[in-house]
């Protein structure tokens, strides 16, 4: 494919037609930068916000049964991983690889002045800004550039942080309908004043130049969708490892597991969506076993803030701030990353951060795909 | 251009204007217009539109309560039928935009649903969901005040937004925030304690659990002294209201959202928000004159913002199968496509509605949108194309499109529906 050049061809021409002009500063680096070959991420987006302390469970804190008379998780039925962590009960299929060290749990995850709106939140976990910038560019986008073919793809989810004006990701809702699909669409320059008809364009571009690709790699590798948990998200992740499968060239996958916004009657729902959770990545880490592919891939998960610790008067939980992150994969370094959350020292009835995100993406970045990190964050050595 | 010389107010001028108003826009309606000048033609659409006009109300189920003594038989005959009655309520929603002489109602409906988003799936009681479309047509172009008093009461969105157990000493905040951050004031003007003392002020705004309808449980409202922006008091949820309402912010919020509905998917101009937020404020919150004020701005005409909004799933289908009057699949078909392109009618994903602008095209919808638009033209009869208009290419390219189209024309040889098809296709028919 000659896509690259004519990416940054056009690109160049519509700075020329002054339709651009932040964001443009990452098209062209001199610095050598393609993601290390055939390293995976695989994101997993937990929308709503998902309750990080009944997840991994601080199960010997006496405050955590206070705060939460109905929502506490049994300490007979937790699942311990430490002397003062439990997996909750719904995440029995991934103890395996907790024994096998390939589990990171980030605690206390978040960033500074965290805002709990899940729409400015999520914006704020997707571009990696700070409270008070805006920034349109996807922290992924920002980091692959325009030097891959297609930097990532997302199944059925918005493209958040593969979002960007130059972003040549895509975004499919099953596998399926883009074998069938046969529409003529054309590569051209997107040179217009009008934002709107260049991004029709741009998308069009994309579709023109990439499905044809998908569809002679996506030939070559079997569905395996039975072994997956029988809901949509289980089809999901199952076409992810399909095209994972398939040998294609693309460094970032997303997809999202939504409902997490638990504000009434939370215990029952949010127990069946971590179970769901932990099936599929069971079902995901099998399939990329049986296919050597589990060294080259990164599971992570994340979600726009965690929940409040005190429960309130609806047997639910309303929004947070920090929470917990799951990464997981042949790589990993299991372990428990951060301190255990301070029940004692809350803000506003929620945990404050103790990892800001950043030090996660910039992990990913430079230890997982050897790029240079553009965030001044410490990293944290879970790869 | 022959047919195409208007009287007063040029061709593409009542082109923009029906497009941006109205959904689609119709050959004989636009004729209707050629003895207007411009300021009589926004004048005629803003106040000739009637709220009232629907197709009768489809029959739904009345509310009852759920029992756990019931069969489990008898359960799931009543999921059967709220599932049955959601497909009804969506069709008839369709089926009324498709048809309604006042289009402008529709798009003002939808609008106000997005605003105050309700999910039908989460509620799931679809003849409150009626009562609350039904709402919105009442004061969808009436007053702003009144419609945010009536929707803090109206029990759908209650419930959705989990204010219906909201209680004394744990209050839940869900409503609360997204009244001060959605509804009113909008991001980055409120702060965590307002959204509490909201929250506290709100308790005991609940639904009768056997009526469904709106209740005040004074045994669960918070009587104590709320802080709420800078002030200190015994607020109830009406002092609340108010108190946003004095803010300006509140109507500069609803001026930006007009922006983004009527004007442009850019970035609004901060000054144009602040003008707009003024004349509603001081129309004392009629929606119509805020309306008349946009349409009558520089903005809403400059050709810089011509053809620069995405249309939404709805304005492409129901636009489309408008502006030709040809015969439109089943309204269950149009239902699932408008699902499968990212609106999901009286479902959104989330309490901030449709993302709108460019979030609507990604590498999938696009696809899915040109597939449709061609399924429409192939499908369309000898009968549907006789109907159409006979205009030249050119005159037809400036109808239904907003911009010039991107592809060439075709020879002039080409068949009626293969000259339609390279319209209806074009990535300049995605734009309004």
């Amino acid at each position: 494919m000659k896509r690259r050049r004519f990416i940054k061809y056009s690109a160049l021409g519509s700075v020329a037609a002054g339709l651009l002009s932040k964001g443009i500063a990452h098209a062209a680096p001199r610095r050598k930068v393609t993601a290390q070959k055939k390293r995976i991420l695989v994101l997993v987006e937990l929308q709503g916000g998902n309750d990080g302390l009944n997840t991994l469970i601080p199960f010997r804190d006496p405050l955590y049964y206070h705060l939460r008379p109905t929502l506490a998780i049994p300490k007979q039925s937790t699942l311990p991983i430490s002397d003062s962590l439990a997996f909750h009960p719904s995440l029995r299929s991934l103890q395996r690889y907790w024994q096998a060290n390939q589990i990171a749990c980030l605690q206390g995850v978040g960033y500074p002045r965290s805002n709990r709106s899940h729409f400015r939140s999520i914006d704020i976990w997707n571009t990696a800004s700070n409270y008070n910038q805006n920034i349109k560019e996807g922290w992924i986008s920002n980091l692959l550039g325009v030097h891959h073919d297609i930097a990532g793809l997302v199944v059925n989810s918005q493209l958040g942080p593969l979002a960007g004006y130059q972003s040549s990701s895509i975004r499919i809702n099953d596998i399926e309908t883009l074998i069938n699909s046969n529409q003529p669409m054309q590569a051209r320059s997107t040179n217009t004043r009008n934002n709107s008809l260049a991004h029709l364009l741009k998308t069009e571009r994309v579709i023109a130049e990439s499905t044809e690709y998908l569809k002679k790699h996506l030939r070559k590798a079997k569905d395996e969708s039975h072994r997956f948990p029988r809901h949509e998200f289980g089809r999901e992740f199952a076409s992810i490892a399909r095209l994972i499968n398939s040998g294609i060239d693309i460094p970032s996958y997303k997809l999202t597991l939504s409902s997490f916004d638990t504000h009434t009657l939370q215990a029952r729902p949010h127990a069946d969506l971590l179970k769901l959770l932990a099936d599929s990545f069971h079902a995901f880490a099998q399939t990329m076993q049986r296919h050597q592919r589990w060294n080259d891939v990164l599971v992570m998960t994340y979600s726009e803030f965690g929940r409040q610790v005190a429960e309130n008067g609806n047997q639910g939980t309303d929004h947070g701030e920090a929470s917990v992150q799951f990464v997981m994969g042949g790589k990993v370094k299991g372990g428990i990353y951060g301190k255990n959350p301070d029940l004692n020292q809350l803000n506003k009835n929620a945990l404050p951060h103790r990892i800001d995100f950043r030090s996660v993406y910039g992990t990913v970045a430079s230890r997982w795909w050897g790029l240079r990190n553009p965030w001044n964050r410490p990293l944290i050595p879970f790869i | 251009m022959g047919v195409l010389v208007m009287g007063k107010i040029k061709l593409h001028e009542i082109l923009h204007l029906s497009m941006r108003t109205g959904l689609g826009s119709r050959w004989n309606e636009l004729k209707k217009y050629n003895s207007l000048s411009k300021n009589k033609s926004i004048q005629h659409i803003v106040y000739s539109a009637s709220p009232r006009w629907t197709l009768s109300y489809p029959k739904l189920m009345p509310w009852i309560p759920w029992d756990q003594r019931q069969s489990s038989r008898k359960r799931r005959q009543l999921t059967l039928r709220l599932s049955r009655d959601k497909t009804i309520l969506r069709q008839w929603l369709v089926k009324t935009m498709l048809r309604t002489p006042y289009p402008l109602t529709e798009r003002m409906v939808l609008f106000w649903h997005n605003h105050f988003t309700t999910s039908m799936d989460k509620v799931n009681q679809p003849s409150l969901l009626l009562k609350q479309n039904i709402l919105f047509r009442r004061h969808g172009l009436g007053n702003f005040k009144q419609l945010l008093h009536e929707v803090s009461r109206d029990p759908a969105l209650l419930i959705y937004l989990d204010n219906q157990n909201s209680q004394r000493g744990n209050p839940n905040e869900n409503f609360a925030r997204e009244l001060l951050e959605l509804f009113t004031l909008g991001e980055g003007h409120f702060s965590e304690r307002d959204v509490l003392g909201a929250a506290q002020a709100f308790t005991g705004w609940g639904v009768d659990r056997v009526t469904k309808r709106f209740m005040f449980r004074r045994d669960l409202h918070d009587n104590s002294v709320k802080y709420f922006m800078g002030k200190k008091g015994r607020f109830n949820g009406n002092h609340i209201i108010d108190m946003l309402l004095k803010s300006p912010y509140t109507a500069e919020h609803i001026a930006q959202q007009f922006w983004a509905e009527f004007i442009s998917d850019e970035k609004p101009n901060a000054q144009t928000i602040k003008r707009w937020g003024y004349v509603f404020r001081h129309a004392n919150y009629d929606i119509r004159s805020l309306l008349m004020a946009v349409l009558k701005s520089p903005e809403f005409w400059s050709r810089y913002h011509r053809g620069e909004k995405i249309k939404s799933p709805v304005e492409l289908i129901v636009g489309t199968l408008r502006s030709l009057v040809i015969k439109p699949p089943s309204t269950f078909q149009i239902v699932t496509r408008c699902d499968a392109l990212g609106q999901s009618i009286l479902n959104p994903e989330t309490p901030k509605g449709y993302a709108g602008g460019k979030a609507w095209i990604d590498t999938y919808t696009l696809s899915l949108r040109t597939q449709i638009m061609s399924d429409l033209v192939n499908n369309a009869s000898v009968r549907d194309f006789k109907r159409m208009p006979n205009l030249p290419l050119k005159d037809k390219a400036n109808w239904l499109l907003a911009r010039k189209s991107v592809n060439p024309l075709p020879l002039i040889l080409a068949t009626q529906k293969e000259k339609l098809h390279h319209v209806l296709t074009d990535p300049a028919y995605q734009l309004i």
